[in-house]
């Protein structure tokens, strides 16, 4: 027993030294640009690959304020919030419509849903900026909610109605008889009993409304309104050479990801796997 | 009362057909918000790609394929086309097999399983622009990493202008979306080889199969239908990149990295609506062509297999 | 199933949902409260920061009007043009906007009958005697003038006082001199001129400077499309003299992969020599913080002939939209367009204003420079020719200029790029 133990860790030992450098490689560039957040100008012209002598918590107070990073980060914490408490509403009751009830059109319109999934988000920018100021929707907050919950159903119409075709159907039979109405048996039923699949699904549509860049750049015009990777970009263009501002700026932006990616990883990767292999 | 419950083989069989209007009163607000904002502009995009119509004025005037004829006559455009498929072809074989293997060593180890998944998944989780600026500062030729650490590792003769110089230009923004887009395939990976029976693993160690018999014979085939979703992931990532390349290069130097969202974003910056339409609507036409015959064919290949 | 445990369930759930709404919404309140201000300006202009301070100090002084003040600087030139266009014509723009180009750009705005005709208001308020003639001709579009110049940039090279007494060189004069100061500036092993172009937008305008001053009025025939680019012999001298600030060894290294505020970091290092630059960068290096003392000169024109004593032109003009509250707008502009103000603007930030002022000896050194020789040689400033350029081709512009730099292409060879990108362009509108 002891013999084949060892012999077993010794196999697995070229496969953790791959893993280990894999990941150091992976990972250099974001502790890299963390540490390079705490260091003056001077240490990152003079020594780009050293460590911060002293540490320069000054660099992210600067931005914070200096640079209306506390307003960015607002916008994207308002947009991205009611968009995925929209995106979950819309998408759990259009699913369970498409899973579990019968009515002329469902194959079709889930297709229509379908759809699009497949077209690239080039296809339709012009139109959208055009219907955008038709609708006074361009250039606020509210608008890019809009877009970011349309964009942002597809998928999660998808992955929910796969979860709800699960459900056993005595379930809500058992609830037909108790009285209970289809509303009121999603509502009181259906979305408790789902919840470790919304938490995945609102963790991965967090993900993508945080990091959109594309259609704010495109709908987004006031420094006020601007999320977090869009005032990365207009902040670059006035600090680009205060190295380490701009450091502590791209923190600003990642560092909301990356507790979140913490603390609810497993959601997240879920989320993906399981919209992916059903 | 039961019959309020409509579930799939639940229909009551009235002599009288009633339509029931809940199901469409649970799908409307979805369709409504979807239709507007997301398929209709799609729609009218390529409905308005056969006008003249630059945003500003009113009026549209039909000019029929103009629009197409400048287009498909535009070096510019299969330059920025001819950039995609590059990147489409690097895109499903490098960040593709890197997250195959790295998932296969995952899978193989027993501590740490976890821990490794999460830290290579990682760049995954950021946005294009914190990508893009995160690279812009490795490639940087002065206060960069990348050239001094090359020095330091004794590859110096490999350093150069990574951004700069026109023939590697579209390389080194490919190695920033590696960097950000393989744990995703790794993560797919990961979950179709859990999903696969142990006992046909521990069938191929008793047959003293080895480690690339075990990946080619079993593993591989096993995950046929994983392959197939993470290539069409990057099919669509790969013809749709945008962030990346827009931050790190312009799409320069001399169009050198240009790929058609970039190509159709300068184009709308330009007012060339028309333009910029009929180039979305031809790589609509392109994606939705590579990306629905590419799952045909699998299913094909596993059906007549 | 348990109805009474599933309800009481459900109005938990639905206690958070409501919670997390009405958060949602009394936030949503909050932001769009301060829309209740009577002037919005929007702001394409690169003062940041500063803007904000003299803002707040109009909303102090001022009780019947107050201003919002927005950046919406963001991407390229042409993008953010296009943007403000749209925004116009929908009526879902701003009240006033700052840092406007004008030339081309203004044209299309008046175009689309957005902007306020600002003649009577001009005569009216005095305006019309305090603004230089050449800068007016700029903002007058068919005998009507629709802007009003804020500020003038006039582009010139900044050296490191340091190196320039270390190895004993003179401020150059001439072309020659100007070669001569480059090529002993290379032999101590510095850089003299400082070039990032990666990002597009500085490449245009570089080899157009140096084209314009060459060719003089030339350029700007071939810019409007009167004259082919490639019978403009003069355009092609200044894009040879450009083309040799890299061939030569003048520019530092890798201009294709930094961008122009990256190249600027290589000056502040005391790697590069020289930069050329606007006033605007009297502000940016002194947050730098070099340590060597910074001096200005003109850049001699390539072609003295053409009596362009150097390039530049309005920085940033102040327009009004058609639906702006007339009043307010006006008493906005008013303020801003006060001595008082200019000279303020002048003395923390280096804006060198367009309207005429004297400038107070007590500033900053390089500041009173620049503004008294601006103010001096105001009549031979040339003028943004990008202005001239429909976006689309300065956007090809820029990448072509970009092929120059990168070896792909020769001078001759771009300029015949040029020249198609311009009459494709042409035919097809």
């Amino acid at each position: 027993m002891e013999f084949l133990s060892r012999s077993r860790r010794m196999r697995s030992l070229p496969f953790y030294l791959v893993l280990i450098i894999a990941t150091v490689i992976t990972l250099v560039p974001i502790v890299w640009v963390f540490s390079s957040a705490l260091k003056s100008n001077k240490e990152i012209r003079e020594n780009p690959l050293a460590l911060p002598g002293e540490w320069q918590f000054q660099n992210y107070i600067d931005a914070w304020f200096g640079a209306s990073f506390d307003q960015y980060f607002f916008n994207s914490i308002f947009i991205t919030v009611t968009s995925v408490g929209l995106v979950l509403f819309l998408s759990s009751l259009a699913a369970y419509a498409f899973a579990k009830m019968r009515f002329p059109g469902n194959q079709m319109i889930f297709f229509v849903f379908l759809v699009g999934m497949a077209f690239p988000l080039s296809a339709k920018l012009g139109p959208l900026l055009s219907l955008m100021y038709e609708l006074n929707l361009a250039n606020s907050r509210f608008g890019l909610i809009l877009v970011y919950v349309a964009g942002s159903l597809p998928f999660a119409i998808l992955m929910l109605r796969a979860f709800f075709q699960g459900f056993p159907q005595e379930l809500e039979d058992s609830a037909a008889l108790d009285g209970c109405s289809r509303f009121q048996f999603y509502w009181r039923i259906l979305l408790p009993l789902s919840k470790p699949s919304l938490m995945a699904l609102g963790i991965f549509v967090f993900m993508g409304t945080w990091n959109e860049f594309f259609q704010a750049l495109l709908l987004i015009n006031e420094d006020s309104k601007r999320t977090l990777p869009l005032g990365l970009t207009a902040f670059q263009d006035e600090y680009f050479t205060d190295f380490a501002l701009s450091f502590a700026g791209i923190n600003i932006t990642a560092v909301p990801v990356i507790i979140v990616y913490i603390m609810f990883q497993r959601n997240l990767i879920e989320g993906i796997t399981v919209g992916s292999l059903k | 009362m039961a019959h309020s419950l409509n579930g799939p083989g639940q229909r009551a069989a009235g002599p009288r057909f009633r339509l029931d209007l809940m199901p469409y009163l649970f799908i409307l607000p979805a369709v409504v918000i979807y239709v507007v904002f997301n398929l209709g502009p799609v729609l009218a995009s390529f409905f308005l790609s056969f006008f003249r119509w630059d945003l500003l004025t009113p009026t549209t005037e039909f000019i029929g394929v103009d629009h197409y004829n400048f287009i498909l006559n535009d070096d510019r455009f299969w330059n920025a086309l001819g950039h995609n498929f590059i990147f489409l072809g690097l895109a499903v074989v490098i960040p593709v097999s890197l997250g195959l293997f790295l998932a296969v060593f995952i899978y193989e180890i027993r501590r740490g399983r976890v821990f490794f998944r999460a830290a290579l998944f990682l760049p995954a989780i950021f946005s294009g622009v914190v990508i893009a600026y995160v690279w812009k500062w490795i490639y940087h030729p002065f206060a960069g990493v990348l050239n001094p650490t090359l020095e330091l590792v004794g590859l110096g003769a490999f350093t150069q202008s990574w951004l700069g110089d026109h023939h590697i230009a579209l390389y080194s923004t490919f190695i920033a979306y590696t960097w950000a887009s393989f744990g995703y395939s790794m993560v797919i990976f990961l979950a179709g080889l859990q999903d696969i029976p142990t006992d046909i693993f521990d069938a191929a160690r008793v047959d003293g199969a080895n480690f690339r018999q075990k990946l080619f014979r079993i593993t591989i085939p096993c995950l046929y239908d994983v392959f197939t979703f993470v290539i069409t992931l990057r099919i669509f990532t790969a013809m749709g990149i945008f962030g990346v390349i827009y931050i790190l290069t312009g799409g320069g130097p001399f169009y050198s990295s240009d790929v058609i969202d970039i190509y159709v974003f300068r184009m709308i910056g330009n007012f060339e609506m028309g333009w910029a339409t009929a180039a979305a609507a031809v790589n609509t036409v392109v994606v939705v062509f590579i990306s629905t015959s590419f799952i045909k064919w699998r299913e094909w290949r596993s059906w007549s297999s | 199933m348990n109805m009474f445990y599933g309800s009481k369930r459900a109005r938990r759930f639905a206690l958070v949902c409501l919670s997390v709404l009405l958060i949602c919404m009394l936030s949503f309140s909050a932001v769009k409260a301060q829309d209740s201000a009577d002037i919005l300006i929007w702001s394409l202009g690169y003062s940041g920061d500063y803007d904000d301070v003299l803002v707040e100090r109009f909303n102090e002084e001022h009780d019947d009007v107050q201003i919002i003040f927005e950046d919406v600087l963001t991407g390229t030139f042409t993008e953010n043009n296009q943007k403000v266009r749209i925004a116009l014509d929908n009526e879902a723009g701003p009240h006033v906007l700052g840092g406007v180009d004008v030339g081309a750009n203004l044209q299309a705005l008046v175009s689309t009958g957005q902007v306020r005709d600002l003649t009577e208001y001009y005569r009216a308020s005095g305006l019309i005697d305090r603004i230089p003639a050449n800068l007016l001709s700029q903002v007058t579009v068919e005998g009507r003038i629709y802007a009003i110049p804020q500020n003038i940039e006039s582009v010139g090279v900044f050296y490191n006082k340091d190196v320039f007494a270390e190895l004993e060189l003179e401020v150059p004069s001439t072309t020659e001199e100007y070669v001569d100061v480059l090529e002993a500036v290379k032999d101590a092993g510095y850089y003299g001129y400082t070039m990032g172009l990666a990002g597009g937008w500085p490449s245009a305008l570089m080899a157009s400077m140096f084209m314009y001053s060459s060719a003089g009025s030339e350029y700007i025939d071939v810019l409007s499309g009167m004259q082919p680019w490639t019978d403009c012999d003069n355009c092609l001298d200044g894009l040879n003299a450009f083309y040799g600030m890299v061939a030569n060894g003048y520019a530092n290294p890798e201009p294709l992969g930094i961008d122009y505020d990256q190249s600027l970091d290589l000056f502040y290092q005391g790697i590069n020599v020289m930069v050329l630059n606007g006033p605007w960068f009297i502000a940016a290096s002194a947050s730098a913080e070099p340590d060597f003392e910074i001096g200005f000169f003109y850049l001699p024109a390539v072609n003295p002939a053409t009596d362009i004593k150097t390039l530049g032109g309005i920085g940033g003009s102040i327009i009004i939209t058609e639906y702006a509250p007339i009043d307010a707008a006006f008493k906005v502009v008013e303020w801003l367009t006060s001595e008082e103000v200019a000279v303020q603007a002048l003395r923390d930030v280096s804006v060198i204003p367009a309207f005429s002022i004297e400038a107070p000896e007590d500033i900053a050194p390089l500041t009173y420079q620049i503004a008294t020789e601006t103010a001096a040689n105001i009549d031979k400033i040339g003028f943004w020719p990008v202005t001239y350029l429909p976006p689309k081709v300065f956007g090809d512009m820029n990448q072509i200029v970009q092929g120059m730099i990168g070896g792909m292409l020769t001078p001759e060879e771009l300029l015949s790029e040029m020249q198609e990108a311009h009459s494709t362009y042409l035919a097809e509108n």
